[in-house]
C-alpha cells in the first residue's frame, strides 16, 4: 500500500515511516504540514493519507482541515488522522463527509503496531476506525438523544454493519435481506436514536458513534 | 555658542513655535468655553442646594469632561504633551448610582478646577503668544501700511500718514526700516515669551487633566495584573507545547520503536529487535533528560536552597564564565526570588547570545528599601527597550509586575548592565526556616 504521511514531529514522522515500511507498506511521501500533505496527496495519489491534527503554522488543527480539503476533492481516499488528543468539531465534519475510509486514532493506539496497522488497513480498505476516546467525546458534544438498548436484535445488527463501514446495499447482501428492508431499518435506527433530520450521511455517522460508545 | 545663536535665530520658524501659535490662538476661545462652564457648574452647583437640579450637574460635568478631553488632545498635537485619561470611576445602579458616580468623580472636579484656572492664563497665553506674534507682524509689515496710508490719505487729502512715537514720524524708507528691524528683534523674542504661560499650562495639565497619584497607581496595577494574566497563559501554553512536542512525542515514539521490535521477535529477527530496544533504551535517557530540563525551566530545584545556590548553578551551566556574588543577609518572598532567578537567566543568554560576551557577572545586593540584581557583560552593548518583541522588554514588564524597575545601561561597544531593581520587597532573614 502506498500512503503519505504528514506530522510535524520529526522523531513521529520517522518512526511512522519506519513502522509503516516495516510493515510491508510504502510510504511515498512524508510530510510536515497541511500545505505540503496537499501537495503530496495529489502529485502520490496514494492509497491511504495518515495525517497529525496540530501542525504548523497555527499547530491547531491543520491536520484536519487539510483532511477535510482533501476528500473534498477525493472523496472516496481512505484518511487516517493520527493524534494526540481529540478535537470534536473537526471530527464530525470530517466524519459527515462520510464515514468510509475515514480512521481517528490517538496517537498511543500505536504502541500496539499491529492494532494500528490494521485499523490503517480496514480504513484503506473503505472501513471505519475510531478510537473509542473519539466516539466517547463525539457522542458527548452531539445533541442526540435515545438510546441503542431500544433498537430491536435486528436493527441492532443493521447498526452493527454500518459500524464497520458498508453501504446498505452491503448490510442487504450481508443479511440476506432486501436493501428495502434495510433503508426501514435504518429509518427506524434513526427515529428510535432520535437523530436530527439533516444529511444521511451525518446521522449516520451519529448512529454508528452511538453503536460504538455503547 | 556660534551655534546657540544659529538655534536661537531659527527657533520662530520651527514647526513647535507654530504648533504652540495655534494653541496660544485657540486659548481665548476655550478660555471663554471653560469660564462659561465653570460658572455654568458652579451656579447649579449652588442652586442644587434645592436637590432639584442636582441630576443636571452631572451633564455639565460632562460638559467640563469634555473640554478637558478636547485640551488633552490639544495638548497631544499641539503641545506634543501626552497626558493619560483618568478612569471613570464605575457605574453604580439607579438614580443613586448615577448621582454617586458622577458626583464623586474626582476626575471631573479637578478638569472643573483646571477650566477656572485657565481662564485668566488662557486669556495671558492668548496675549503673550497670539498677540505678541500680531504685534511682530505689524512691524514687520510697516512700509506697506504706511505706504498704503499714504496713498490713500493723499487721494484724501488729509493728515500726514505714518506711525508717530514722541514726534518722531516714521515716514521715510530708511525711518520704517527701522520698525522692521524692531519686528524683527520682537520676532526673535516671541516663541520664548509664548512659552512662558505655557510652561505653566503644561505644569498644570498634567496635574490636573491627567489621573492622580491613587488612580495612576490604580491604572498601574490594572495593566500589571494583566501583563501577569497573559504572562501566566503564556508559561502554560508554553510548558503544554514543550511537553506535547518534547516528552509526550519522544515517549509515542519509544513506543513505537518497542512495537517494531516486539513483531520483530514475533518474526524470528532477535537481532534487528535487540538494536531496536538499545535505541529505545537511548531514547528513554534522553526523554529523562528533556523533562529535567523542563522541569528546571518550570521552577529550578535548586531555587529551594535560596538564590544564592540557584544562580551559583545557574552560572555553571551557562555558556560564558559568570561570577555570581550574592550580598544578601534576608530573603526576598519565592515568587521574587523566582522572577530574579529567571531574569538573571534570560539576561545571562542574551549576553552570550547577542551580546557576544566573554564573560559576565550576577550580583546581588541589598539596598535600604528592598533588592538590587545586577547583570553585567563585556560584550558589544548598544542593546535596546524599545525593539518591539524585544525579549529585554518583555522583562522589563515582568518586573513591573513586582513593582520593580529594570535599568538598561549598554552603550554601543559594550559593556552591558541591567539592573533590576526591586524596592519595596518584604524581606525575612536568612536563617529562618523555609518551605
Amino acid at each position: 500500500m502506498r500512503v503519505v504521511v504528514a506530522e510535524d514531529t520529526a522523531i513521529l514522522r520517522v518512526g511512522l515511516v519506519q513502522l509503516l515500511e516495516d510493515e510491508g507498506h510504502h510510504v511515498v511521501a512524508a510530510v510536515a504540514d497541511g500545505e505540503q500533505l496537499l501537495a503530496a496527496a495529489a502529485e502520490f495519489a496514494p492509497d491511504a493519507v495518515v495525517s497529525d491534527v496540530r501542525m504548523p503554522p497555527t499547530h491547531t488543527d491543520e491536520g484536519l482541515r487539510a483532511v477535510i480539503a482533501l476528500r473534498a476533492r477525493q472523496p472516496a481516499l481512505p484518511v487516517l488522522i493520527f493524534s494526540q488528543y481529540v478535537e470534536t468539531q473537526y471530527a464530525s465534519r470530517l466524519l459527515a463527509q462520510g464515514s468510509a475510509g475515514v480512521g481517528y486514532l490517538l496517537k498511543e493506539r500505536v504502541l500496539d503496531t499491529r492494532d494500528f496497522v490494521d485499523a490503517l488497513e480496514r480504513v484503506a480498505a473503505g472501513g471505519t476506525a475510531l478510537d473509542p476516546e473519539v466516539v466517547t467525546q463525539l457522542v458527548g458534544a452531539s445533541p442526540a438523544r435515545g438510546t441503542v438498548d431500544a433498537l430491536s436484535p435486528r436493527e441492532g445488527e443493521v447498526l452493527g454493519l454500518m459500524a464497520e463501514g458498508r453501504s446498505n446495499a452491503a448490510v442487504a447482501a450481508r443479511l440476506v435481506i432486501t436493501e428495502r428492508a434495510v433503508e426501514k431499518h435504518v429509518a427506524n435506527i434513526f427515529l428510535k436514536l432520535d437523530l436530527p433530520v439533516s444529511a444521511a450521511d451525518h446521522r449516520r455517522v451519529l448512529a454508528v458513534l452511538r453503536y460504538l460508545g455503547a | 555658542m556660534a551655534r546657540t545663536i544659529r538655534c536661537a535665530l531659527r527657533e520662530p520658524f520651527t514647526a513647535r513655535a507654530w504648533r504652540e501659535l495655534l494653541y496660544s490662538l485657540l486659548s481665548a476661545p476655550f478660555a471663554l468655553l471653560g469660564l462659561a462652564a465653570v460658572l455654568a457648574t458652579c451656579l447649579l452647583g449652588i442652586l442644587s442646594a434645592g436637590v432639584i437640579l442636582l441630576p443636571l450637574l452631572p451633564l455639565l460635568l460632562a460638559v467640563d469632561r469634555a473640554l478637558a478631553a478636547a485640551y488633552r488632545g490639544m495638548a497631544r498635537s499641539m503641545l506634543r504633551l501626552e497626558i493619560e485619561v483618568p478612569p471613570r470611576p464605575p457605574r453604580g445602579r439607579g438614580i443613586e448610582g448615577y448621582l454617586v458616580r458622577n458626583l464623586s468623580d474626582v476626575a471631573s472636579w479637578r478638569a472643573v478646577g483646571y477650566l477656572a484656572i485657565r481662564f485668566p492664563l488662557g486669556m495671558v497665553q492668548f496675549l503673550l503668544g497670539f498677540g505678541w506674534w500680531l504685534y511682530t507682524l505689524l512691524f514687520l509689515l510697516y512700509p506697506l501700511m504706511w505706504q498704503l496710508q499714504e496713498a490713500t490719505s493723499k487721494h484724501a487729502g488729509g493728515d500726514r500718514a505714518g506711525l508717530a512715537v514722541a514726534g518722531f514720524r516714521f515716514d521715510t524708507w530708511p525711518r520704517s526700516l527701522i520698525l522692521v528691524a524692531f519686528g524683527v528683534l520682537v520676532l526673535l523674542v516671541w516663541p520664548w515669551v509664548q512659552r512662558l504661560p505655557l510652561a505653566l499650562d503644561r505644569w498644570l495639565m498634567v496635574r490636573l487633566l491627567g489621573p492622580s497619584a491613587s488612580q495612576r497607581r490604580l491604572l498601574q496595577l490594572e495593566q500589571t495584573r494583566e501583563l501577569a494574566i497573559t504572562e501566566a497563559a503564556a508559561t502554560l501554553r508554553r510548558i503544554e507545547r514543550n511537553l506535547h512536542d518534547g516528552p509526550q512525542a519522544r515517549i509515542i515514539a519509544l513506543g513505537m520503536r518497542l512495537g517494531r521490535a516486539e513483531s520483530r521477535l514475533a518474526r524470528g529477527q532477535a537481532e534487528k529487535a535487540a538494536e531496536l530496544i538499545a535505541e529505545a533504551r537511548a531514547e528513554t535517557r534522553e526523554i529523562v533528560q528533556e523533562l529535567r530540563e523542563l522541569v528546571s525551566g518550570i521552577h529550578p530545584p535548586a531555587l529551594d536552597s535560596g538564590l544564592a545556590a540557584a544562580l551559583t548553578t545557574l552560572a555553571a551551566r551557562a555558556p560564558l564564565p559568570t561570577t555570581v556574588r550574592v550580598a544578601v543577609t534576608r530573603r526576598p518572598q519565592a515568587a521574587v526570588e523566582t522572577m530574579l532567578y529567571f531574569a538573571a537567566a534570560e539576561l545571562l543568554a542574551n549576553a552570550a547570545k547577542h551580546a557576544e560576551a566573554k564573560a559576565a557577572v550576577i550580583a546581588v545586593l541589598e539596598s535600604e528599601a528592598g533588592l538590587r540584581l545586577l547583570v553585567t557583560d563585556d560584550g558589544r552593548g548598544g542593546a535596546t527597550l524599545d525593539a518591539a518583541g524585544s525579549g529585554l522588554r518583555g522583562l522589563a514588564e515582568r518586573v513591573r509586575v513586582a513593582d520593580g524597575r529594570l535599568i538598561l545601561d549598554s552603550p554601543p561597544g559594550g559593556p552591558t548592565t541591567v539592573t533590576v531593581e526591586l524596592e519595596t520587597v518584604e524581606l525575612e532573614t536568612v536563617e529562618s526556616e523555609r518551605r
